[in-house]
């Protein structure tokens, strides 16, 4: 995106809604077409991250699997099997595309696309440096949490109309799971906010930057014995909105066959399987933007965006790294624990996540108010 | 604790003036087929459930999916031709049900085998328990919902496959004990890898132990679930991990010793209920857990006493080229990893069995699934039916 | 392990954190292990040298004594050849139905010259299930060798019975001569041969049934004298083998004809 950006600008503009938002805002001027052209720039742009990023995933995914249970992983297609996904995927693509006589057609094949959709719009939010940002709004946060729960709803839509009892099960799941990680996930959000007094990641990227190492104004490090806590409960709260292992209920393979996707094939299943692992990253870049330091590269004083095309760079990759750190967890978490049965998922949501998320919360604000 | 729509909509007065509560919500259990197509019921079993909400209703085990008439083949074939077909039963432990069936051959047809061939037979049906613990425990994993411990059981399993595949040539189906005797004596140096195998194989059980067993979801997932009372365990004729789970301590290589099982020194575990209620699924698990370790542990001594008391190459019993047994009778039982495998021979003094009824500790071992489902949850109902630990061609035989 | 209250709480987070991180160490560590499975087109896995794979079979050593065929629980070797004097067996199939095969090696045991094995090769995808039907025979019908050893037999038997004619002819004088010589008959002596040949002609009539099923075995024309002497062999053993013999029989008879 930065890229794009210097190259049709030029010059880098720095401040406030810049970088790609600029030319699409630029090209909005040109009346409804130019809005047109907008809107196919900027999905492409998102569709092309949003489906990129996942194919790296899941070839780490399978490479991480395969290297922790003495396996070689995949290793034919490119370099160290690189490609390996992409080949899936075009796999995939060409697939015959089956739905079901008795499912309900039209929402069979809508919930794959809102699915995806509210993901990849998700991504837009995101900030990568202080200029690499698509949207940015001073209500990010609560707009990336309103796409991210947008998924409950294709998942849903899948499960009852794929009209097969094992999808109904994990559609069921799906919607116990999903509004019940809410309320953690959303309290760990608040505490961000509380501490910033901003929804808007990018805001929280800047604040966190400076400090004792570069890392002191983390807010982990910032106000370490709430953040803490919190950061490691939205990390599980994560797990459980991107139905990660071990809260992979929804799709559980040995209890559910494949839960809400078992009759997707083709093309549409690629679709969750796309949104699968590019809510890992969303969820993970979230995560670096809240509590993590954002784009702000640690032990390095002074290495915060300046402005320069360099500084910029330096801050998309160290945003970038310490999102794929949070990825490699994650996939590294699934391959480690055995999956929580449902009401294990709901006790630990409601007797462990949310008070101690509840506590932290408070705390912080205590915190704030003393600091 | 049972979900689903009973929901108290609203309160009505009856003509007594007590309140009733009314159901608003009109709900319906859910039928669905647990298998046979299903990727934890371990092969082809087929367990029709009926789910309200998550829990279940009911739940009816079927089998039979490829019954291979295995007892009818064996009284068209001749002793010794039987014997492939004894692997087939239970797969993974191929060993132990070529021994059951040599034992009843021998006990009905009096023969003598070579206390060489005795130790071999212990020391190939030990290790065969296992690789079948093995497969139970990565399974077991998997079906909990841990992928990495499974393919760690069959790292060792491949080394106890390969151990085997230079002992007879086969890597599953072994068809390596024969009434009378051994196919072949061990080859050099086995016997030193086998050593070799154990050592390694006693670190990697700390490795399973810590990964899998001690970890916090794998117990919350399997303690105080599908609890068999010891009472139960003996009313539906459990045997093997099963019962020994629910802490009745019996094990046909104790109780009744067959080869030189009495010689050797081991302990046989019980569930205790270690971490929930005694006989829940994690007891059965452990109990396999700790069985791995005693048959290693009598492995040692077998081998010891193999290489002390016996010279190679003296596996040669007392047998004859073809085999007939008398007009008679016999029974012979062995403890196979999953249970007491009970072979029941009616010999007509010709070279093929009268009859042969083979009593399979799986088959056995699953009757009890009906009584354990209801009441559970659909996760709870896989990691039941992974705790039993059934190999669906001994089932369906 | 006994706690309450709050400590069960704490203790629970505890433990799911502790445990969670042992396992994590657990599968981390495995990372930087070597591999320990194989690249299966380019590495093969080692077999064993006692690998329990594909059949071969040493022709040259093979009697055609069909224990291997009579020791398969399945029925899965297949037999046909065609006995010559001089014990030469002309080979028409030796065939193994690896649908059915199990890899027993109860096929290799019994064998009296040890010339049937299992051997290494394993991986048997094939496109049809008849592709698994696989002849182990390295060649069929008759060798140079062969005929030269049938020429020899026959020769050889020419010669035998020739002399055996000339011993009976002069037996027969001598007798003769004896008999008149005295009163006392030689019955006692001539009665057992006779009793004896007919006791055998059963023998070689039973398989005078299924001897049309060897195909082309008359065309090839040996002399009618031949075929019965070349049967008698094959009959003694159909009466060992009894009724799972003529199974196989007639199998292939079907197969031969479906071919
Ligand atoms: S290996 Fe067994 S099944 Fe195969 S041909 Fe030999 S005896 Fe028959
Ligand atoms: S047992 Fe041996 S000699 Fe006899 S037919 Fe078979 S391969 Fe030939």
């Amino acid at each position: 995106m930065t890229v794009l950006a210097f190259l049709s600008n030029g010059t880098v503009e720095l401040q406030g809604a810049s970088g790609a938002t600029g030319i699409l805002k630029g090209l909005a001027a040109y009346g409804f077409w130019g809005y047109l052209l907008a809107a196919l720039v900027g999905f492409a742009l998102l569709f092309g991250i949003a489906s990129a990023l996942p194919i790296l995933f899941t070839w780490a995914e399978r490479r991480v699997s395969g290297r922790m249970q003495q396996r070689w992983g995949p290793n034919r297609v490119g370099p160290f099997g690189l490609i390996q996904a992409l080949a899936d995927g075009i796999k995939l693509m060409f697939k015959e595309d089956i739905i079901p006589a008795q499912a309900d057609k039209f929402l069979f094949m809508v919930a794959p696309g809102i699915v995806l959709a509210g993901m990849v719009s998700a991504f837009a939010l995101v900030p990568l440096s202080d200029s690499a940002v698509i949207v940015d709004t001073s209500l990010g946060l609560y707009l990336i949490a309103a796409l991210l729960s947008l998924e409950v709803i294709g998942v849903i839509m899948a499960g009852w109309a794929s009209n097969n009892k094992w999808s109904l099960f994990g559609a069921m799941r799906e919607a116990a799971q999903m509004v019940s990680y809410e309320i953690p996930f959303g309290l760990c959000i608040l505490l961000a906010v509380v501490s910033y007094g901003s929804l808007s990641l990018r805001e929280m990227s800047l604040a966190q930057a400076g400090g004792f190492l570069n890392v002191g104004n983390w807010l982990i490090f910032h106000n370490p014995f709430f953040a803490l806590p919190a950061a490691v409960v939205f990390f599980i709260a994560a797990l459980a909105n991107t139905k990660r292992a071990p809260f992979d209920l929804p799709e559980a393979e040995s209890e559910l066959v494949s839960g809400f996707h078992t009759e997707y094939s083709g093309f549409r299943f690629s679709f969750f399987f796309l949104e699968e692992y590019a809510s890992m990253f969303v969820i993970s870049a979230i995560l670096v933007s809240m509590f993590l330091g954002g784009w702000n590269l640690p032990f390095v004083p002074g290495s915060a965006v300046t402005g320069s095309f360099g500084g910029e760079l330096l801050a998309v990759f160290t945003m970038l790294l310490k999102s794929f750190v949070l990825v490699f967890v994650m996939i590294w978490i699934r391959w480690t624990l055995p999956r929580i049965r449902i009401d294990q998922v709901m006790s630990l949501c409601y007797k462990y996540l949310t008070p101690i998320a509840f506590a932290c919360l408070i705390g912080t604000c205590w915190w704030e108010l003393a600091a | 604790m049972t979900t689903g729509g009973r929901i108290q909509e609203h309160q009505e007065h009856s003509a007594s003036g007590e309140r009733e509560f009314v159901l608003d919500v009109r709900t319906q259990d859910m039928e669905i087929n647990m298998g046979p197509q299903h990727p934890s019921t371990h092969g082809v079993l087929k367990v029709v459930i009926r789910a309200d909400g998550e829990i279940l209703t009911k739940a009816t085990p079927h089998m039979g999916y490829i019954h291979r008439c295995a007892e009818k083949i064996a009284e068209n074939v001749n002793y010794d031709q039987f014997v492939p077909y004894t692997d087939r039963y239970d797969y993974l432990a191929a060993m132990n049900n070529n021994l059951g069936y040599a034992l009843v051959v021998e006990k009905a047809a009096d023969l003598e085998v070579a206390p060489r061939a005795t130790w071999i037979r212990m020391i190939v049906a030990e290790l065969n328990r296992i690789g079948s613990h093995l497969i139970a425990f990565g399974t077991y994993g998997m079906d909990i919902g841990a992928f990495t411990p499974f393919l760690y059981g069959f790292r060792e399993r491949e080394w106890m496959m390969s151990l085997f595949e230079k002992l007879c040539g086969a890597r599953l189906t072994y068809s390596f004990v024969f009434p009378g005797g051994l196919a072949n004596d061990v080859p050099p140096g086995w016997f030193d890898e086998l050593k070799r195998f154990c050592d390694v194989f006693e670190k990697k059980w700390v490795e399973y132990d810590k990964l899998l067993t001690r970890n916090k979801i794998f117990i919350e997932r399997t303690k105080n679930v599908g609890v068999i009372p010891a009472g139960m365990a003996l009313d539906y004729g459990l045997t093997g991990p099963c019962l020994r789970g629910s802490g009745v301590r019996y094990d046909l290589r104790e109780s009744q010793p067959y080869l030189f099982y009495d010689q050797v020194s081991f302990d046989v575990p019980v569930g205790i209920g270690e971490m929930g209620t005694q006989g829940d699924c994690w007891d059965r698990y452990y109990v396999r857990m700790i069985e791995m370790l005693q048959s290693v542990r009598i492995l040692r001594q077998c081998i010891e006493r193999c290489e002390k008391d016996t010279t190679p190459g003296e596996i040669k019993g007392n047998r004859k080229k073809t085999l007939r047994v008398p007009v008679t009778e016999a029974y012979a039982g062995v403890e196979n990893p999953r249970g007491e495998l009970g072979h029941y021979l009616v010999g007509d003094g010709s070279d093929h069995p009268y009859r042969l009824k083979v009593r399979g500790p799986s088959f056995c071992n699953l009757s009890v699934l009906q009584e354990l489902l209801p009441g559970t949850m659909i996760a709870d109902a896989v990691a039941i039916i992974g705790s039993i630990d059934i190999v669906l061609g001994e089932v369906d035989r | 392990m006994k706690r309450d209250g709050a400590m069960v709480w704490l203790g629970n987070i505890k433990d799911a954190l502790w445990s969670t991180m042992v396992g994590m160490g657990i599968t981390f560590r495995h990372m930087f292990k070597k591999p320990v499975t194989y690249q299966y087109p380019e590495d093969v896995v080692p077999v064993a040298t006692r690998y329990r794979g594909m059949h071969f079979l040493e022709q040259d050593k093979c009697i055609a004594c069909r224990a291997c065929e009579k020791a398969c629980p399945v029925d899965c070797i297949e037999i046909r050849f065609l006995r010559h004097p001089g014990s030469v067996n002309e080979w028409f199939e030796f065939s193994l139905d690896y649908n059915k095969c199990m890899f027993c090696e109860l096929c290799c045991s019994p064998c009296p010259e040890d010339c049937i094995h299992e051997g290494k090769e394993f991986g048997f995808a094939r496109y049809e299930r008849s592709e698994l039907v696989v002849d182990l025979t390295t060649w069929k019908g008759l060798r140079d060798v062969d005929h030269q050893r049938i020429k020899e037999a026959e020769e050889e038997k020419k010669r035998k019975a020739a002399e055996m004619a000339a011993k009976k002819k002069a037996a027969a004088a001598k007798k003769a001569a004896e008999a008149k010589k005295t009163a006392e008959s030689p019955e006692a002596k001539s009665g057992p041969s006779e009793t004896a040949k007919p006791a055998s002609d059963p023998e070689g009539s039973k398989p005078q049934t299924p001897k049309p099923k060897i195909p082309k075995g008359d065309a090839k024309g040996p002399s009618s004298k031949k075929t019965a002497e070349e049967q008698k062999p094959q009959g003694n053993q159909n009466k060992g083998k009894g009724s799972e013999k003529g199974k196989t029989k007639g199998k292939g008879k079907k197969r031969g004809g479906g071919k």
